[in-house]
């Protein structure tokens, strides 16, 4: 059996949380492009994305 | 984003996604049959552009008769939606609706999208189809649960989906939100500390 690593689940909690913090940073600035961009623009891009299945 | 908000509606036209016409096709059949609803949850944020998909939206829908439920399912089987949680409207009324579970209509021979349809739960449900807000969908009435309920209600129900929506869509509308209102449903759902933290 190979070496397994060892688990701290405080590292993990850290790790997910900063992982979080950056989707919410990319979300603000989403959030300021789809403000700052034309309905043509952004909901042409946007379809794209929800029509994927 | 071209976005005309006032007190009473918010006017968007954009192009549609698969999603927005699902809604706009159920809404209408809704309308046809006077029958009250609120959209809420996750299709809130997809309508506005936050990027990415569902598999269903969340419909409330204010209680009906039965016979009144009978009348709006033949009329959505004959604009082609099917249940796919029962095919017996009785059935549906009496066993999913009335003892508080939600039934699903997509279209015929599909199983997602899906729109997931229930009678109010809550006091809040009762509140967001009361006082939901109209949108003017490429000239189509949608009614939306109120940004300044979904925002701190998002938070509550607390997954990273969730508040990824909250701060999507306050982020949006800061701006044009009434902000007693907000701060009444943040401090009553006891959100004050998770909008503080990921939101302000």
């Amino acid at each position: 059996m190979n070496r397994l690593p060892k688990i701290d689940i405080d590292e993990l909690r850290k790790a997910k949380e900063e992982n979080f913090k950056e989707r919410l940073e990319f979300l603000d600035s989403y959030a300021n492009w789809v403000k700052n961009t034309s309905n043509a623009k952004w909901s042409s891009a946007h379809k794209s994305i929800v029509n994927r299945k | 984003m071209e976005l005309d908000v006032s007190r009473r509606r918010i006017k968007l036209d954009k192009e549609l996604n698969e999603l927005d016409h699902l809604v706009i096709d159920f809404t209408k059949i809704l309308n046809a049959n006077k029958t009250d609803y609120v959209l809420v949850s996750g299709y809130i944020s997809i309508l506005f552009g936050r990027s990415r998909s569902s598999e269903d939206i969340d419909l409330v829908v204010k209680k009906i008769s039965r016979k009144q439920f009978s009348i709006l399912w033949q009329a959505l089987s004959e604009k082609g939606f099917e249940c796919i949680t029962t095919d017996d409207p009785k059935n549906a009324y009496d066993r999913y609706l009335m003892k508080r579970s939600a039934i699903r209509f997509a279209k015929e021979g599909t199983f997602i999208p899906n729109m997931e349809f229930k009678f109010p739960k809550t006091e809040l449900d009762k509140w967001a189809v009361a006082y939901a807000k109209k949108v003017v969908l490429n000239g189509n009435a949608i009614k939306i649960s109120p940004i300044e309920l979904q925002v701190p209600f998002k938070l509550f129900l607390g997954s990273e989906k969730d508040i990824e929506d909250a701060k999507y869509l306050y982020k949006l509308f800061k701006e044009t939100l009434d902000k007693r209102l907000l701060a009444y449903f943040l401090e009553n759902l006891d959100k004050e500390d998770k909008f503080n933290k990921y939101l302000a």
